[in-house]
């Protein structure tokens, strides 16, 4: 089965300091592919790779077996890679709801349309006023997103990215910070996704990992340290170094 | 090489403009790359060094009250430095562009305050007395005050230099340019260190009008002249390194002055043909969109 | 789930926002047009010019906030188009024919143009690097204008042009106020398809693209283009607007496009309130006002007491005269 999205070989540099390293990784359909690793393994610069944000020194990316590594940001946005940021980045000074009506119009095609104003676009706006009401926030569609509180800007950032209509959606951290109830509520969401949706999380809670993940690669340093279902990396020795160094390996994942 | 010794006035005449050029840029550069703030005032405190000459170089002109003038307009620029600083405070949570606006607005107001002191005719300056005169250089006559000037460019050059390679200010500069926030996360207090930066700025606009003021003269509207080259001079040198405001004052300096003198028709065009290249052959650092 | 909406109706906002201050933002531009309307009934002449130039300044000024205000690329060179724009405008009524329209043709195809030409450039860069260079640019039209004798007179510009005519065999408007009417229905027209744009998807693409860029392109959008055509629009509307100072004053000289012009344009914008599109027309009206009207009256310091207060609205009032209010959904 083709994979819906392959890495290949991919490397990026921040300066002389190499961020990823020669990363190779396939994404199979509808999967929840986790990517782990200490901190500064190179995950959110992989991302970043990935959808063209940074400048990858080597290395290709295919989507759905196609090289879109030449391809700038957007056009691999429009081909289906769309990912969500460490820090919910938004469009502070408008509604709610103009926030995700912006994913809408760009993927309907009309974003330099003129003539009608914004909310005459019918479909454009009961989109997005359904892609909030999932997200749970539908009271505060009208309110300008910089009166958000932290947790329900990441809801918009997660809602905004799904209303691209992404073939596979990365996900940077999205529980970080997240309460118990809202963590639970996402991992609902990200099942749901399935099997239209792919989904690549990059993440630290390693239950939810280990609980939602169907596959599981692990960075460390930039470079792939392990690759494989949850249970076998769980149960990986090098992998457990990885992230407790040479001290005594106690009882990570377990 | 014929042409070389034709020009040759010309030439010089470019470097000293180019000189002149650097002690403008150099203070609107180091304001822009260390503090990310575009001072638009820059070409007015230029004005207002001009007229300060006006005022001094009246008369017989010693070398005391040559300096005299060079001191008051140290002081007035690190006041205006100060006050400008002290000014850009409260909007520094509000973006650079809010800080450029409110630098235009001082630009506006000091230069109206100018016109209305001292009218709207145009000033010509001679040099003081002991830097007049042209004697004979290598069988060319060359004026005494645009070699002085060109010595004195040179000069500032070198301690500028010093300045942001050599001493703990310049350290902390460099620094801010490549990572402010860590620049102050490391403690440092940065008002001081603010004001510190304008004023140096902003005393170089101000010398640089009485330097330039044989040169240039004095009129309403110089500031203006002086703020766009000053402008393409930092899009041209870039703001990264004091060398480069040195090489692009130099070019445009000369670019301006050969121009004026061999293509007088395309003078302009020259200097902002220049520009344009300058852009697109440097797409690094400032003017680099970066992918974040 | 589905919600069906529809926007005005069913939320608290829309309840505060059909009170007293939402019909007055509806009543407040219509009101304004008819009293200019019929102001030449009841003022002098020199005050009818000075509501021309108000009205053909404000075209400028609102084609500079869509572009500031609300794409939020900070121009201090819509100089240019404007008097690329006035200059056409002249060198059609000198040379080819008094008629009104035409002049308007050229001035905005003049603006747009230009606009075209510089913006291919000067749109890739951003906030005071995008600043700079418009700065740069539009010094270099202004010393173009100096330098094409030939084509602008030079240094003395253009003068003594024909009174402007409306149509090819209509008379020359030599009244003040039948000038004022042509002009403000113009203005208007202008005034109102830039609201229509701000109001519409391009707009809210526009205003994305203000907030964060970045994300934008997150989002599949090709940000050029977009900031591009924004570019051309405004430059379109600074070429009216200097078709139309010119067919009020029947001069034009490089001291249109200098580099004072696009400051007191910026000015007018963030006075008025950045991206408010109202607002900024009214800041139009009030620096014309004083930098040109009342100068005679405050010993020529009209720039001085308007810098003085553009410092405080910067300071004070950051959202200009109009701003304050959170946007409804476009």
């Amino acid at each position: 089965m083709t994979p819906v999205l392959e890495i290949d070989g991919l490397s990026g540099s921040y300066g002389s300091i190499v961020a990823v390293d020669d990363v190779s990784m396939r994404v199979a359909p509808g999967a929840r592919h986790a990517v782990i690793g200490p901190n500064g393994a190179g995950k959110s610069t992989l991302f970043g790779l990935v959808t063209g944000a940074l400048d990858a020194g080597s290395g290709r990316v295919l989507l759905d077996g196609r090289d879109i590594s030449d391809l700038p940001e957007y056009a691999r946005v429009r081909a289906g890679v769309t990912k969500t940021f460490q820090q919910p980045s938004l469009f502070l000074s408008l509604p709610v709801l103009d926030n995700v009506a912006l994913a809408v119009q760009r993927a309907a095609g009309v974003g330099l349309r003129m003539l009608r104003p914004g909310h005459r676009y019918r479909n454009v706006h009961r989109t997005a006023v359904d892609h909030l009401a999932a997200a749970g926030l539908f009271e505060r569609r009208r309110d300008p997103a910089g009166t958000l509180s932290h947790g329900e800007r990441r809801q918009l950032d997660l809602a905004v990215a799904l209303a691209t209509n992404p073939r596979v959606l990365l996900l940077d951290e999205p529980t970080a910070g997240m309460s118990a109830a809202a963590t639970a509520h996402f991992i609902e969401l990200v099942v749901a996704l399935a099997p239209r949706v792919t989904t690549v999380i990059v993440e630290h809670d390693l239950d939810l990992v280990f609980g939602v993940a169907t596959h599981v690669t692990v960075l460390h340093q930039g470079a792939v340290l392990a690759d494989g279902p949850p249970h076998l990396v769980r149960g990986s020795a090098t992998v457990q170094q990885a992230y407790l160094g040479d001290g005594v390996v106690e009882s990570l994942f377990y | 090489m014929q042409w070389l010794t034709d020009n040759f006035i010309t030439i010089l005449d470019g470097v000293a403009f180019g000189l002149l050029l650097f002690t403008i840029a150099i203070g609107l550069s180091l304001i822009l790359g260390v503090l990310d703030v575009l001072n638009l005032a820059h070409g007015a405190l230029y004005l207002a060094g001009a007229y300060l000459a006006v005022q001094f170089f009246t008369g017989r002109v010693s070398i005391w009250v040559f300096l005299l003038a060079l001191v008051m307009a140290s002081v007035l620029g690190a006041g205006a430095g100060a006050g400008l600083a002290f000014m850009m405070r409260p909007l520094a949570g509000r973006g650079h562009l809010d800080q450029a606006l409110l630098s235009l607005g001082v630009a506006l107001v000091l230069a109206d305050l100018i016109s209305a002191v001292f009218g709207n005719d145009v000033h010509t300056v001679s040099p003081p007395g002991f830097l007049s005169g042209s004697p004979q250089l290598a069988g060319f006559t060359y004026p005494v005050y645009r070699l002085a000037v060109i010595l004195v460019g040179l000069v500032l050059a070198l301690v500028v230099y010093l300045v942001v390679e050599r001493t703990r200010l310049g350290a902390l500069a460099r620094a801010t340019v490549i990572d402010a926030p860590m620049v102050r996360a490391m403690g440092v207090d940065t008002r001081p260190f603010v004001a510190g930066i304008f004023a140096f700025g902003t005393v170089l606009a101000c010398v640089g009008g009485v330097l330039g003021a044989p040169i240039l003269g004095a009129y309403p509207g110089l500031d203006q002249y002086v703020l766009i080259l000053g402008l393409v001079v930092v899009v041209v040198g870039g703001v990264d390194t004091v060398r480069g405001t040195l090489v692009g004052a130099l070019v445009i300096g000369q670019v301006e002055v050969l121009g004026v003198s061999l293509l007088p028709r395309y003078a302009s065009f020259l200097v902002f043909a220049t520009m344009v290249v300058g852009l697109l052959l440097r797409p690094g650092n400032r003017m680099r969109v970066a992918a974040s | 789930m589905t919600a069906t909406i529809s926007p005005a109706r069913t939320s608290a906002h829309a309840a505060v926002r059909g009170g007293w201050a939402g019909r007055l933002r509806r009543v407040l531009p219509v009101a304004t047009v008819l009293a200019v309307a019929v102001a030449p009934f009841g003022v002098t002449p020199p005050v009818s010019s000075a509501l021309t130039r108000m009205c053909a300044f404000a075209v400028l000024v609102v084609g500079l906030d869509l572009l500031t205000g609300v794409a939020g690329l900070p121009s201090l060179g819509q100089a240019a188009p404007f008097g690329a724009g006035a200059y056409a405008a002249a060198i059609v009524a000198t040379r080819l024919s008094p008629v009104a329209p035409l002049q308007l043709v050229a001035g905005a195809a003049a603006g747009g143009l230009l606009a075209a030409v510089i913006g291919w450039l000067a749109v890739r860069l951003r906030g005071i690097n995008f600043l700079m260079i418009t700065l740069a640019l539009a010094e270099l039209v202004h010393a173009l204008a100096n330098q094409w004798s030939s084509l602008t007179g030079g240094s003395n510009g253009l003068v003594g042009l024909p009174f402007i005519r409306i149509a090819p065999a209509g008379p020359p408007l030599v009244a003040t106020g039948y000038v004022l009417w042509y002009v403000l229905a113009v203005s208007a027209a202008c005034v109102a398809v830039v609201v229509v744009v701000s109001r519409s998807a391009f707009g809210r693409t526009l205003r994305g693209i203000r907030d964060n860029e970045g994300r934008m392109r997150a989002l599949g959008y090709a940000t050029f283009w977009p900031k591009y055509l924004v570019f051309c629009i405004a430059g379109v509307l600074a070429g009216v607007g200097g078709s139309l100072w010119v067919a009020q004053a029947q001069f034009v000289s490089p001291g249109s496009l200098n580099f004072e012009v696009s400051a007191l344009a910026l000015m007018a914008v963030v006075i008025g309130g950045r991206g408010t599109l109202y607002g900024p027309v009214l800041g139009a009206a009030l620096v014309v006002l004083v930098r040109y009207e009342l100068s005679p009256y405050l010993a020529g310091r009209g720039m001085l007491l308007l810098g003085g207060v553009f410092i405080l609205v910067v300071y004070l009032l950051p959202k200009g005269l109009a701003g304050g209010r959170a946007r409804r959904s476009a």
